[in-house]
């Protein structure tokens, strides 16, 4: 290729771009607002600013035992229910789930001295005594999403009488691990200090440690690749949305980022079954419902290991694996597994009901 | 750099000297104001407090206009809210303005020296930092004057992704463009390696002059603020030292991941692959440099420089919180702690609400469970009621029957006493007759001894009289002798003695069997020794 044609392909290149800014400018400017999780759902417990949702139901067949979703507190739940083609809620209303959420809200200073005993054995109890108390039943199946799934694998350690089945995705059970950059700067992090100089720790603190996991690819090639695909209004959206979720990290409650910074970790005191919440000690080995743990192959927040290794430390014998080959975000709006995850996971619940 | 030291040097003894003479002067001023000496005190003011003494004065000037207007302001804001007495100790503006002076008086004596302009030494504590920034260090002038999340906010915020706002407009491509490849130029710059040891050098010999200076005696009022406000400035430096640091760390591997990507760029030429599109281009960067960074990222030489940095970042924070605190501590404004107070003991109030309702709940199904149990206890305490009547009724004609079955018993037993008593009458009737048999028996033999006697007697006789007979039988037989022996025969059977030997058998026997029955009644009777 001579200079010319290079020039030529350059100056063509260059007129792509430009022609996909303009028409991406065009795009951004009727956009309007970006909306997520627009699922519907009803307001049915509440303290506070912790909420307690329950999605209508889209299928006619509704599995008998309702499932609770608890997602982390670092981000919103919004990613659950990103768009309407990209919706891990909607698909599970279409297999015919109950579904029910909690949303954390967002913390504020007031929050400062919120615990996890408040937020496990206090709010998330109160969630299932109510779902319990509303079908006439003794248990409910418990989904937890990332630190979400953490906390559920405590509640049912403690409550194991309440939960039907269990289900963990991309959750952190064990800290052992080095495979993230989360978990080796943590281990370093100053967290009292932290803790005792914020009291409630800034959300976008914890966005840039995030961003510093990929930091040329989600601070500028990300951006780069915007400019190419801005042009069809329906992907700028959908990028929209992500920015939009991505940006949205409330504030974290000072004393239950010091316990979980600190306990789990740095000390990993979890699956050494020295876990303590509210003066009662957690054993894993109490949990003796059926447990299904998915993570994500190419999880750079939570490394695959990190959460399988639950399995081993469960005291049920029904347990079972599954993973796709996405990374942390991806597992829930990947194509990959939009179409199969859902089905996988009402089909393994439907078997234990 | 030799230079720098010997002013150092130099800049310490003139300091030490300055000491002295101030503390002489000190001591002077003090006794004249100990007793109470008239005059003008300014002119007995040591050297280097006259600055600190003059802030004073200033800020009393000032604060006369400054906090009347103040005053007004918080009447205004306040004063129908607050009783008047508070509204009096208002003076914040005090502390405010106090460290206005103070910092603007806390000169470097003869100056600090500047490695980076020769002879224009700093005399500001802040002043050396802006030079720095200002001249040839563009790696630290990116991250200072260079805000990238400022940056990535203009350029990209047209498209209303991180806040809602809509786009301003402007040249964006070539803005892009020309902020990113500045700021990762300046990344790249080895020129910055050498800017950031010399920034921490300077820190270092300036944190060791700033020590010296603060540690000099405070005086004053506002001694404790004074302390604070120094150990805002030490820990500053703190943060600088360890920020640099880390920029240092940030700088090399950036000098390592161009290295890299050039490389690896030069490589793809080299292979008749470079990439031609632009986009080709920026992804073989990315990749290149991530791959670097991420490296870096996940050594624990980093985790701990992170973990410094931003130690030395909270500490500073949370001193600059507290004289923060300490200055609006007198105003009605809520102080950070007061709401963490406040929320802590609402936390708390919750929780124990929550107990409290649980607790009540559990009393609510207790008392269900004691109205349930009370409502049985009802229902069988009447059925206990009924089946008790029913048992007094039966016990009553278990009493009766019991009664009947006594007296019949009782009869039955005078009947058992009376047939006992006729048994024992026959008994002993029966005894006394076999007494009697015996005694009869005894009598009987008794009497049968006495005829066994006489017939023995008589048997003997018998015999005798036999014999006498036999003996005069054999006389008559010698007698006739002649006669036939069948009459003879017949003779004798006919005799007396015959006969009589005839019936002493025949008795003998009778008396032998006699007595035999007599030994067997006498064992048939009361036992006695009758033998």
């Amino acid at each position: 290729m001579n200079y010319t044609q290079q020039f030529q392909e350059s100056m063509d290149e260059f007129k792509t771009f430009a022609e996909n800014l303009k028409k991406g400018v065009e795009n951004l400017a009727s956009s309007g607002e970006v909306k997520l999780a627009q699922t519907e759902k009803e307001l049915v417990y509440e303290d506070g600013k912790r909420k307690l949702y329950r999605y209508q139901a889209r299928s006619k067949k509704i599995c008998p035992v309702p499932m609770l979703i608890v997602y982390a507190m670092v981000n919103r739940y919004t990613m659950l229910d990103l768009q309407p083609d990209r919706s891990m809620i909607r698909n599970l209303l279409d297999q015919g789930q109950d579904v029910y959420l909690i949303d954390w809200g967002y913390a504020d200073r007031m929050d400062r001295h919120l615990t996890m005993d408040d937020l496990i054995n206090a709010f998330m109890d109160d969630c299932i005594n109510h779902i319990c108390e509303q079908h006439q039943i003794e248990s409910v199946n418990l989904l937890g999403v990332c630190q979400g799934g953490t906390f559920s694998a405590i509640y049912s350690a403690l409550h194991p009488e309440k939960v039907k089945n269990l289900i963990t995705m991309v959750a952190p059970i064990d800290f052992a691990t080095n495979d993230s950059l989360l978990y080796v700067w943590g281990k370093a992090m100053d967290v009292d200090l932290l803790i005792d100089a914020y009291g409630i720790v800034p959300g976008d603190l914890m966005n840039q440690s995030f961003q510093m996991l990929q930091p040329f690819t989600l601070t500028f090639q990300k951006y780069l690749n915007m400019v190419d695909t801005m042009a069809d209004s329906e992907t700028l959206a959908a990028f929209l949305r992500m920015e939009s979720w991505i940006f949205d990290s409330p504030d974290q409650p000072g004393e239950v980022l010091r316990q979980n910074a600190k306990d789990l970790f740095q000390e990993n005191k979890l699956v050494k079954g020295e876990f303590e919440i509210g003066g009662q000690r957690v054993d894993l080995q109490q949990i003796s419902m059926p447990v299904l743990c998915i993570y994500a192959d190419y999880d750079t927040l939570v490394p695959p290991v990190s959460s399988k290794k639950l399995l081993e430390y469960v005291g049920t014998k029904d347990k079972q694996e599954l993973s796709y080959p996405v990374g942390h975000v991806g597992m829930f709006v990947s194509g990959k597994t939009q179409s199969t995850l859902a089905p996988r996971i009402s089909e393994w619940l439907n078997q234990r009901i | 750099m030799q230079d720098f030291f010997k002013q150092q040097a130099e800049w310490l003894k003139t300091w030490q000297e300055q000491q002295q003479t101030l503390t002489k002067q000190y001591a002077a001023w003090g006794e004249g104001l100990a007793q109470g000496a008239p005059g003008d005190f300014s002119q007995q003011v040591p050297g280097n407090f006259e600055e600190l003494v003059k802030a004073q004065q200033e800020l009393f000037e000032q604060f006369t206009g400054f906090g009347q207007q103040m005053q007004q302001n918080l009447q205004q804001l306040w004063g129908d809210k607050l009783p008047e007495e508070l509204l009096r100790q208002f003076n914040f503006n005090l502390l405010q303005e106090f460290y206005k002076n103070w910092l603007g008086n806390m000169k470097f004596p003869g100056g600090l020296s500047n490695p980076f302009m020769p002879g224009q030494n700093w005399t500001d504590p802040s002043s050396f930092l802006n030079d720095f920034m200002k001249n040839e260090h563009p790696f630290f002038s990116t991250f200072s004057n260079f805000n990238m999340a400022d940056e990535v906010q203009k350029v990209f915020g047209m498209f209303g992704m991180l806040q809602g706002s809509k786009m301003p407009g402007g040249d964006l491509f070539s803005q892009l463009f020309t902020t990113y490849q500045g700021f990762f130029n300046q990344l790249a710059n080895t020129g910055t390696s050498k800017g950031f040891d010399k920034l921490l050098e300077t820190f270092n010999n300036w944190k060791d002059q700033s020590d010296k200076y603060l540690l000099a005696p405070q005086v004053g009022i506002n001694r404790e603020t004074a302390q604070d406000f120094s150990k805002i400035i030490s820990l500053s430096l703190a943060y600088f030292e360890s920020f640099a640091k880390m920029g240092k760390l940030i700088e090399e591997t950036a000098r390592k991941s161009g290295n890299r990507f050039q490389a690896k760029l030069v490589e793809r030429s080299l292979n008749n692959e470079p990439p031609i599109k632009f986009t080709d281009f920026c992804n073989l960067w990315t990749k290149e440099n991530e791959a670097v960074f991420l490296e870096v990222f996940g050594s624990e030489e980093f985790a701990n420089t992170q973990a410094d940095f931003a130690s030395a970042g909270l500490r500073l924070k949370m001193q600059i919180n507290k004289l923060v605190e300490q200055m609006i501590d007198q105003t009605p404004i809520a102080l950070k702690r007061d709401v963490d107070l406040a929320a802590g003991e609402i936390m708390q109030l919750k929780r124990d609400l929550r107990q409290s309702r649980k607790q009540q709940a559990v009393l609510a199904a207790e008392c269900r469970i004691a109205q349930d149990a009370a409502a049985a206890s009802e229902a069988r305490f009447v059925q206990m009621e009924a089946a008790l009547t029913k048992a007094q009724a039966l016990a009553e004609n278990a009493e009766k029957t019991t009664r009947e079955e006594v007296a019949a018993s009782e009869k039955r037993f005078k009947q058992i006493e009376a047939a006992l008593s006729k048994a024992q009458t026959l008994a002993e009737n029966a005894e006394k007759t076999a007494k009697e048999e015996v005694a009869a028996g005894d009598k009987r033999f008794k009497q049968m001894e006495t005829t066994l006697t006489k017939v023995q007697s008589l048997a003997e006789n018998a015999g005798k009289s036999a014999k006498d007979a036999v003996a005069r039988l054999s006389t008559s037989v010698e007698a006739v002798a002649a006669a036939p022996k069948k009459t003879a025969a017949t003779a004798i059977k006919k005799t007396p003695a015959a006969a009589a030997q005839k019936t002493t058998k025949t008795t003998a026997k009778k008396a032998s069997k006699t007595t035999a029955k007599k030994a067997s009644g006498t064992k048939k009777s009361s036992g006695s020794p009758t033998k």
